[in-house]
């Protein structure tokens, strides 16, 4: 095995060298912007660019003929060439991701950057690595399949892009090493078992490498039509159709407004029964500003936060203050407890500032910030606020002065959950709104003065909370919305909560108004039934109801336990309506599955309601469908009694896609007429499987010359005469 | 797939002590048969010669012979191991050179050698050595450099370095020089001063085949018609001469085993196998005088059978050449 390896090794070296010198070069060059998402995606396209080319490299060249020929004909088993193959093939991968992945670690550890360096921060990079290995066997998958359906050779790369996909959304790394080992694997394994019949002969793969095979092409297949059916979706009914602009506002005076800025192309403001009181130009770039003029001063909070091993606010969270001078860095850092200065262009450390003001040098053994830091993340963005708010108090942070105020600290047994400016866009400072696990804290900016007003809704229920600030008179009014983790559905169907207050913290008013559905079921969604197959219906359902669904919703007809609960407790991590941070994952998903399955609100009233009838039959169709293709191949081909009833199984369960993994997978022998009975019969067969008759030899012409006593043919005219 | 009732060729009954024995060997590429149930053994020792026009499925019969290539129906052994399930020390018993001569261009000849020699536990170097020399191929050349007839000597000397017991060679001098032909020859005369070993090679150029081989093998158009030694293939194949009184007949009765008919101004000339009287009474039935065997060289014989026409019925319906 080992020259073989030392072969695969000098054939491909240049094409590690070539991943090296441009990896390597940018990341001892730019260390700094080496840790951000941007460079990631970059990683994760040129990993799977190098690995998936790589794959198809090693195997094209050597995969038809003569030249397969001279590479099989060696005294090593078939699984052998393929083992050393592969050794080769992920040591060079490896080596030429790895290299400037080991070069930068080189460069932080001996050199300052200007960013709180921490070993952490370089998993997803590492994940991105590892993604690539799938992508180098789904490389080598295509390039020796033969396949009779020709476009069943990328269905590997489809599996590398699902695992792409999982490794930048799941919360955890070794969530994301899980799905590269277990979809590199079966990737793997679906290549080793094609390199064993040499790739045109499925029928003499090991059963395991045919499974492997076979659930490569299903999930491959899945993800295109799960995709497939997005971008229809998309196509078909516009983003704006679909998604309600309708929302709830307070003007400046305290009355209460809806905000329309659905498809058409004018945003209205109308009063609560619908008149009209005000239109805008969607086209006209000051919108923002009108509105802010219009609507009073507002701050928002208790938005569960996106938890994933990619963000670094876990360990690290950049400021962008507007006190912040040009060519500094400030980060607050977990680790220190303390908010920690860079200067980017001599690419060192400024010192730190922590509750006790600002100190030079390293951060270590200072006095800490406690409690957590507050901060919100859209996407995998992190977004700290103006202020800094810990679960201990709210500071004022002057960067360029160093300097650093308390505003607002809790009394014993309060907890701050969040805070944030309360910014009037007339004026130049803000009032700081935080909000503990008792009260709403409004502290005011001129004379530094509390005012309390106490939570009027349970916090379980009625997490998300909006400060609005109106004039004339001066009061304040706090909005209660559904919390996240009672599910999508009750977010859509509970009702909102406005409390308006006076300046001074007296209740005035409680208002209750119906909300507005996020998503709005359309007539499209049942239709896409009929292209889902039953078990990809199940998958997804089970999915979104297990997400997106509270437990306490009404339905019973989608059970959240079982196969998919379990997967998608796994592979998800944290539900959507689960309390803490949220898994991207399942907000991805969300975007992703809402267009294409029944509405969340359908699916909470079962079956009974008819757009999930509909549904449902365009499933039990598409099943239909694909039982009926595969049961008719299984008998043209005579299949056995048990082959039949699988291959029907897999087509009732899978629909279309079951039928081209039958296609893709099984052997598709030709079939010619039986002299004996006339019908077609398969050339593999040694007997016509309509009349039993055995396959005829090759007609003698009289010409044929054979030694007497070896296996061969009689001459039948050399008896007749 | 592979149907429950095909034969097991182990059990089929092998008079002599074959190398490799074929029952049935079918392939299909998609509908097109490439071999049609060829059935033959190659005995130990011998040389054997397989010859067909391009297409005629040599290369196939070759492939699944060594297991490289699955075959439709039937089985075959080589080696007394089924070619589907060749053990690695079995392989290694046995040399192969690919059609074509396929090696990997960065590689230098020296360095094949060192590549070669870590897959066999027995490994001429001295033989690999003198090979590369025979060819005058100078060690440090890349493999990517080398001439046809070069790289010929490559495979022939990674080929013969294994010492192998049994050689196939897929049309190993094609597209050789007569220099180079000859030297190749030469060195399988060589392989093949001792009697154990087994050559089986395909080839088009028929003088090699009469030069070099004891056994032979056609293949016409994915059939098999004949496999046997040289001298029971001599024997069965004849050319007569029938003289007619005045110009031949252009229609022939169905003469069984007619390879090639000529026609001449008052005779025919006919290459027919497995010539018996009944053919001699067919000739004189149409007005032959008189019916004469000629004497025929082994690559008359062969080009009257690989010569053929793609067609048949030219022949059953016993159309004559002028």
């Amino acid at each position: 095995m080992k020259p073989l390896i030392w072969k695969e090794l000098q054939e491909n070296a240049r094409w590690a060298a070539m991943i090296v010198l441009l990896f390597g070069g940018y990341a001892v060059s730019y260390g700094r912007f080496c840790m951000c998402d941007s460079f990631f995606a970059f990683v994760s396209f040129v990993g799977a660019l190098f690995g998936g080319g790589l794959g198809i490299l090693q195997i094209m060249y050597e995969s038809r003929g003569d030249r397969l020929a001279h590479l099989l004909h060696r005294p090593l088993s078939r699984s052998r060439i393929f083992l050393a193959k592969a050794f080769a093939g992920t040591g060079l991968y490896l080596t030429a991701m790895g290299i400037p992945f080991v070069l930068f670690v080189i460069r932080v550890s001996t050199t300052h950057l200007a960013l709180p360096f921490r070993w952490e921060t370089l998993l997803p990079w590492l994940a991105d690595i590892l993604t690539g290995l799938v992508y180098y066997f789904a490389g080598i998958l295509a390039a020796e399949r033969q396949g009779r359906w020709f476009g069943s050779r990328g269905l590997g790369f489809s599996v590398a892009l699902l695992c792409s996909f999982l490794v930048w959304n799941v919360s955890q790394f070794w969530h994301a090493v899980f799905v590269i080992l277990a979809l590199g694997g079966l990737v793997a394994v679906a290549a080793w078992g094609v390199f064993l019949t040499g790739g045109d002969n499925e029928q003499r793969m090991p059963l395991f490498a045919k499974a492997t095979l076979a659930i490569t092409v299903l999930i491959g297949l899945m993800v295109l039509s799960v995709e497939g059916k997005v971008i229809a979706f998309e196509s078909i009914v516009p983003r704006d159709a679909r998604i309600s602009g309708k929302s709830y506002l307070l003007n400046r005076a305290g009355r209460l407004l809806v905000l329309d800025r659905s498809a058409n192309q004018v945003a209205k403001v109308t009063e609560l029964d619908g008149r009209e009181i005000d239109q805008f130009s969607r086209s006209n770039h000051d919108l923002n500003t009108r509105l802010y003029l219009l609507f009073a001063p507002a701050v928002s909070g208790g938005f569960p936060k996106e938890g994933s091993y990619r963000i670094f606010g876990r360990m690290y969270i950049e400021y962008e203050h507007k006190s912040i001078p040009r060519g500094e860095r400030w980060f607050y850092v977990a680790e220190h407890g303390r908010l920690v200065g860079f200067d980017i262009v001599l690419n060192r450390l400024l010192g730190s500032i922590g509750p006790d003001g600002f100190s030079p040098g390293e951060p270590s053994k200072k006095v800490r910030f406690e409690g957590e830091l507050y901060f919100r993340t859209n996407g995998r963005f992190v977004v700290p606020p103006d202020c800094v708010a810990f679960t201990s108090g709210v500071y004022a942070v002057d960067f360029g002065r160093r300097e650093i105020t308390s505003l607002f600290i809790p009394t014993a047994g309060e907890t701050l959950l969040w805070a944030g400016p309360l910014q009037d866009n007339t004026q130049d400072s803000a009032n700081v709104v935080a909000v503990t696990n008792r009260s709403v804290h409004i502290v005011s900016n001129s004379t530094g003065d509390v005012i309390a007003l106490p939570l009027a809704y349970d916090r379980g229920d009625y997490e998300l909370l909006t400060v609005y600030q109106v004039e004339k008179p001066q009061r304040w009014v706090v909005r209660y919305e559904p919390s996240f983790h009672q599910g999508l559905a009750a977010r859509d169907t509970l009702p909102q909560h406005f409390v308006e207050y006076s300046a001074t913290g007296q209740e005035i008013s409680r208002t209750t108004v119906r909300p507005f559905a996020w998503h709005e079921p359309t007539n499209y969604q049942p239709w896409f039934g009929a292209v889902t197959a039953p078990a990809e219906a199940f998958l997804l359902l089970g999915t979104i109801r297990h997400e997106f669904i509270g437990t306490s919703s009404p339905s019973g007809a989608f059970g959240t336990n079982g196969v998919c609960g379990a997967l998608c407790s796994f592979v998800l991590g944290s539900r959507m309506n689960d309390p803490g941070d949220l898994s991207p994952l399942a907000i991805c998903l969300v975007d992703m599955l809402y267009g294409i399955l029944p509405h969340p609100i359908d699916l909470c009233f079962g079956i009974s309601n008819r757009r999930i009838l509909n549904y449902a039959a365009g499933v039990l169709l598409n099943g239909m469908l694909g039982a009926t293709c595969c049961l008719l191949l299984a008998r043209q081909y005579a299949y056995s009694l048990r082959q039949c009833l699988i291959w029907t199984s897999a087509g009732f369960l899978f629909g279309p896609i079951g039928v081209l993994v039958m296609l893709a997978i099984q052997h598709w022998p030709a079939r010619l007429p039986c002299p004996a009975c006339g019908k077609l019969r398969q050339v593999t067969h040694e007997i016509c499987e309509s009349c039993g008759a055995h396959q005829a030899p090759p007609p003698l012409d009289g010409t044929e010359v054979f030694e007497s006593g070896t296996d061969t043919v009689e001459p039948a005219f050399l008896t007749k005469y | 797939m592979i149907s429950s009732d095909e034969v097991d060729v182990a059990s089929l009954p092998d008079p002599g002590q074959s190398v490799i024995r074929a029952h049935a060997l079918t392939r299909y590429f998609g509908n097109k048969c490439a071999v049609n149930g060829v059935s033959f053994s190659v005995p130990r020792g011998s040389v054997c010669a397989f010859i067909g026009r391009n297409g005629a499925g040599k290369s196939t019969t070759i492939r699944m012979l060594l297991g490289l290539l699955a075959p439709t129906r039937g089985r075959s052994m080589i080696l007394g191991h089924d070619s589907l399930e060749l053990p690695p020390e079995t392989r290694a018993r046995i040399g192969y050179m690919a059609e074509g001569h396929p090696v990997y261009p960065w590689m230098r000849v020296s360095q094949y050698g060192t590549f070669q020699k870590g897959f066999y536990r027995r490994w001429n170097q001295g033989m690999f050595s003198s090979i590369i020399d025979y060819f005058a191929i100078a060690p440090r050349t890349k493999a990517g450099e080398l001439s046809h007839g070069q790289r010929a000597g490559l495979h022939l000397a990674m080929t013969l370095a294994s010492e192998p017991e049994l050689l196939v060679l897929d049309e190993p001098d094609t597209g050789l020089d007569p220099a180079a032909r000859r030297s190749l020859l030469e060195a399988m005369i060589h392989f093949t001063r001792n009697r154990e070993r087994t050559i089986l090679f395909s080839t088009h150029l028929l003088d090699d085949v009469e030069r070099m081989a004891d056994h032979v093998m056609v293949l016409d158009y994915s059939v098999l018609r004949v496999a046997c030694s040289v001298d029971l293939f001599r024997d069965h194949v004849r050319r007569v001469l029938a003289q007619f009184s005045g110009p031949p007949p252009r229609e022939l009765p169905d003469i069984r085993g007619l390879l090639r008919a000529t026609a001449g101004e008052n005779d025919l000339t006919l290459i027919v196998a497995n010539y018996s009287g009944h053919t001699e009474r067919l000739l004189e039935s149409v007005g032959a005088q008189t019916v004469v065997e000629q004497p025929l060289s082994l690559e008359d014989a062969l080009v009257a059978y690989i010569g053929r026409h793609g067609k048949k019925d030219l022949f059953s319906a016993g159309r004559v050449e002028s």
